[in-house]
């Protein structure tokens, strides 16, 4: 049998020759397999006894001696192996070839809030485990929130997460847990809906600079415009509190109830105009007819009221001329009701002459030198001295306003109606001849001139001497001295010489009493008035009736009776009119003035008896 | 092995359904005494008892890795209870067949059993104890104590091929190795046996004609040699069929095609007996070395478990 030796010499070689240093050969060959990857340094004969204890298998004592961390937990009676007594070997297996699993652990059953020193709750329950312990010893990971979490706050909040985050919420969310009231910038209109990256830039949550707006927000202005404050609040970015003040362009006048949208077209801020020129915003009306220099005309008080001084052109504006609109003049410019895209202001292509704006009501009668009678203060002439007819302007001529002989005549040009001084009047049409500005109120009754009874010095046409004795027929004696005129001469309503009309009637009024008397005796007493009245007075003061019958009459009582005992007025002959006339043509009878006591029992001879 | 029918007597015709159940009887001794057929129900039985009783199943498809933590672990596990007593046992059982050897190769040893008897030992050890050892290993071949563990199983196979051989060398009942010329006496032995049982003479012609078709040839083939007995029993149960069909009563059919049977054998044996002797001696220098490496391997595989503590019982 020993002669096959041979056999088993060559074959245990053959293992042995296999090309791999003896010791990691031999321990292959002893090897039950090979150790799990963790191990893997300890592979090789060299190493079993860095496990294997001789005679005593595997020893907690050789495992924990590299364990350390394991043997502290032991001693400590903490974590997953807080219970243990028996070797290791009785739970880890090894051998088990390089993917062998060392420990037999059931994750799913694994309690870690009894078992570990960090309880799992809110959004850590549902973590992989991997997502903590991504190291293959669990004991790597430490119960702070840095061991699994990064600080992307970059330690600047130091490491008290707890503060503000919570496990049962979002990370992201810290509401309800921190208050940004408590910090130096709270939180108020827009800013509490801004997501917290918008302010803290790459998690940067301590020193975070807030005392400028411009800290987080970016300036839109082209210039600086001073505190974002003294426009914008906030509640919003919008804003209509731009204090323009602050900018190149202050708003003044007009411009301040301009809308912002007239010249910063949207968006606004990207709109700049220049301040500098009005054209930014306004349409040159003037179709480049004047310089760029609007400032020189006009102001922000308004177009209208541009502060234009017309001394500068060769037309100074003085008096009416001052307070008067541009429009009076310069028709060609557009009313303000025109659009501004189509209106045009053309100041130009105005003279100087009058004539130039005023219509010339004249009619060129009077020249163009509409100065010498005319100033701008008052088209209407106060004062009028004509040189050349001294003696015609004297008197009552003298305070004869102008129209009182200048006439208007029908008019062939528009003028204004409400002008004070009629227009049309024709002044080189008036003569000196009184009928050119009087008319004839006697209606041609009068064939003489004007002036043998008027004269411009007296008043109101007034004749204070008229030589009625020498000039008429009837001469005027006692009491027609002092009568008015009027009381003879009185207005009719006729024909006279002129024409027919109402004049006073000075011709052909009569030389007889009966002219102008009344016969208050209704022909009594004929119309030799003259017979018992005088030119002194009506009154007959000793009136003797004259025949001889009658001086046998007048005895006795009746020498002594007054005339109008016997003459007595009666209603008989006062046929329409107010008055009762006196009744002369009464004869001698008793009866005529006495009453008849008797009633005519005595008959009618009452010298029967009685004597007068 | 030399077949037990070899001395039986030929029964009569009218017993012939009790002779036929006598052979049943016969072939079932035959198996009683068979270490290959004990063998082979024993490891089946353990491997049912370990897979199934034992939850060896489950265990050992378990993967590797996390194989240590199947709960079958701690007793299935190479230095486990039940694990390191089937690699005890298992190693035990291979340390018989060293018995036959001794018992082969020392004279003192020599009124010890008889050879056959202890082959047949050998033989059931030599099943058993590999199905053991192979679940000891818990099929994880490892380092050189899997060379050892090839080992074996080479051994065991090659002992399979060592046992075809050795049947093909006509023993004595002691177990003696027969010469050609006492096996051609045999032959002739049978001849006359058949002769003698009285059957018609076409019947006679016809198992001679099948004799001759399936004796050997002169120069037959090493494979044919080997093998082709294999062949044999499918031609003669049909031949016996045949016979059947024929008119011959079922159980001297049957004895004809055994005695013929054994005859054919016999022949062929003796024609080939030279040839598988020669075999047989360089099978054993196949045999026996891979034994010792086994055997040193095991030895440090055993010693280094002792020595780091994986003693049996301290489980």
């Amino acid at each position: 049998m020993w002669r096959h030796w041979w056999v088993a010499a060559l074959t245990l070689a053959t293992c042995l020759a296999w090309p791999r240093t003896a010791a990691a050969q031999l321990g292959a060959l002893v090897s039950p397999g090979r150790l799990a990857r963790p191990h893997a340094e300890l592979e090789g004969i060299g190493n079993c006894a860095k496990c294997h204890e001789q005679g005593r298998k595997v020893t907690a004592q050789k495992c924990l001696a590299c364990h350390q961390p394991i043997a502290d937990r032991i001693a400590r009676k903490v974590g997953v192996h807080k219970t243990v007594t028996t070797d290791c070997v009785t739970c880890h297996a090894e051998h088990a070839g390089v993917d062998g699993e060392l420990r037999p652990f059931d994750n799913r059953a694994f309690n870690h809030n009894t078992t570990t020193t960090f309880p799992l709750d809110g959004k850590h329950v549902a973590v992989q485990c991997t997502a903590c312990h991504t190291t293959r010893s669990y004991l790597a990971v430490k119960s702070t929130c840095a061991s699994c979490h990064t600080d992307t706050h970059k330690g600047t909040l130091g490491n008290s997460c707890a503060s503000c985050h919570a496990t049962d919420v979002p990370f992201k969310t810290v509401a309800g847990r921190f208050d940004h009231s408590k910090a130096s910038f709270k939180l108020a209109g827009a800013h509490a809906a801004v997501s917290c990256a918008s302010c803290h830039v790459n998690q940067t949550f301590r020193g975070v600079k807030f005392a400028a707006c411009s800290d987080c927000h970016k300036d839109p202005h082209p210039r600086s415009q001073g505190l974002c404050t003294n426009c914008h609040t906030e509640q919003s970015w919008r804003t209509r509190t731009i204090n323009h003040t602050r900018t190149a362009f202050p708003l003044l006048g007009k411009h301040e109830s301009v809308a912002c949208v007239s010249c910063h077209k949207q968006p606004a801020m990207k709109v700049k105009p220049r301040a500098d020129t009005c054209a930014a915003c306004h349409v040159d009306v003037h179709r480049g007819t004047f310089k760029q220099d609007c400032k020189s005309c006009h102001s922000e008080s308004g177009w209208s009221k541009a502060p234009f001084d017309h001394a500068t052109t060769t037309f100074q504006l003085t008096g009416k001329h001052e307070g008067l609109t541009c429009l009076k003049c310069h028709t060609s410019v557009s009313p303000t009701t025109t659009a501004a895209a189509a209106r045009v202001a053309d100041f130009r292509g105005l003279s100087s002459a009058c004539a130039t704006c005023h219509a010339d009501v004249h009619e060129a009668e009077l020249g163009a030198a509409c100065e010498s009678c005319h100033s701008t203060t008052t088209f209407r002439r106060e004062q009028y001295t004509h040189t050349r007819q001294t003696a015609f302007f004297a008197g009552q001529h003298t305070a004869v306003t102008c129209q009182s002989c200048h006439r208007p005549a029908p008019l062939s040009v528009p003028v204004r109606t409400s002008a004070p001084m009629p227009h049309g009047v024709k002044f080189k049409a008036a003569t000196t001849a009184c009928v050119s500005c009087h008319d004839d109120v006697h209606l041609g009754q009068e064939a003489s001139a004007c002036k043998t009874c008027h004269s411009i010095e007296s008043p109101r046409f007034t004749i204070p001497a008229f030589a009625h004795d020498t000039r008429t027929s009837f001469a005027l004696q006692g009491r027609h001295t002092t009568v008015a005129c009027a009381e003879c001469h009185k207005r009719e309503t006729g024909v006279f010489p002129a024409k027919t009309g109402s004049a006073v009637r000075y011709k052909g009024v009569g030389t007889e009493c009966r002219a102008c008397h009344d016969d208050v005796h209704r022909g009594q007493l004929g119309d030799r008035c003259e017979t018992c009245h005088q030119q002194v007075t009506f009154a007959l003061p000793g009136y003797k009736h004259r025949g001889s019958q009658l001086a046998s009459f007048f005895v006795g009582t009746h020498a002594a009776a007054t005339c109008a005992d016997c003459h007595k007025p009666t209603t008989a002959l006062a046929a329409g009119r107010t008055a009762s006339t006196v009744h002369y043509a009464i004869d001698r009878k008793c009866v005529s003035c006495h009453t008849d006591i008797h009633r005519g029992a005595l008959g009618p001879n009452c010298a029967t008896c009685h004597r007068p | 092995m030399r077949s037990p029918s070899l001395v039986t007597m030929p029964a009569p015709a009218a017993a012939s359904a009790a002779e036929a159940l006598s052979a049943g009887a016969s072939r079932l001794k035959a198996l009683a005494r068979s270490g290959v057929a004990w063998g082979l129900l024993t490891a089946t039985g353990v491997s049912l008892w370990i897979l199934y009783g034992l939850g060896g199943l489950d265990y050992y498809e378990t993967p590797l890795g996390i194989r240590a933590y199947a709960p079958s672990h701690r007793w299935l596990r190479p230095s486990g209870p039940a694990g390191q007593s089937f690699g005890l046992v298992g190693t035990l059982m291979m340390l018989v067949p060293f018995a036959y050897m001794a018992r082969k190769r020392f004279s003192g040893l020599r009124n010890v059993g008889t050879v056959k008897g202890w082959l047949e030992v050998h033989l059931f050890c030599g099943i058993v104890g590999p199905v053991l050892v192979t679940f000891h290993t818990s099929f994880k071949f490892n380092g050189i104590i899997s060379a050892a563990y090839w080992s074996m199983v080479i051994v065991v196979l090659s002992g399979f091929a060592g046992r075809h051989l050795y049947v093909r060398i006509p023993r004595s009942l002691k177990g003696n190795e027969l010469t050609r010329a006492e096996l051609e006496r045999s032959a002739v032995a049978l001849k006359d046996e058949i002769s003698g049982m009285g059957v018609d003479a076409p019947i006679l012609t016809k198992i001679d004609a099948l004799e001759a078709q399936l004796a050997p040839t002169p120069g037959r083939s090493l494979f044919d040699a080997l093998f082709g007995e294999l062949l044999l029993a499918r031609r003669m149960r049909a031949f016996e069929r045949e016979l059947v069909e024929g008119g011959v009563p079922t159980a001297m059919s049957h004895t004809l095609v055994r005695l013929s049977v054994e005859r054919t054998l016999v022949l062929r044996r003796a024609a080939d007996l030279q040839r598988t002797k020669r075999l047989f001696q360089l099978w054993h220098v196949f045999h026996l070395p891979l034994v010792y490496l086994l055997l040193i391997i095991a030895a440090a595989h055993i010693g280094l478990a002792l020595y780091m503590g994986y003693v049996p019982f301290r489980w």
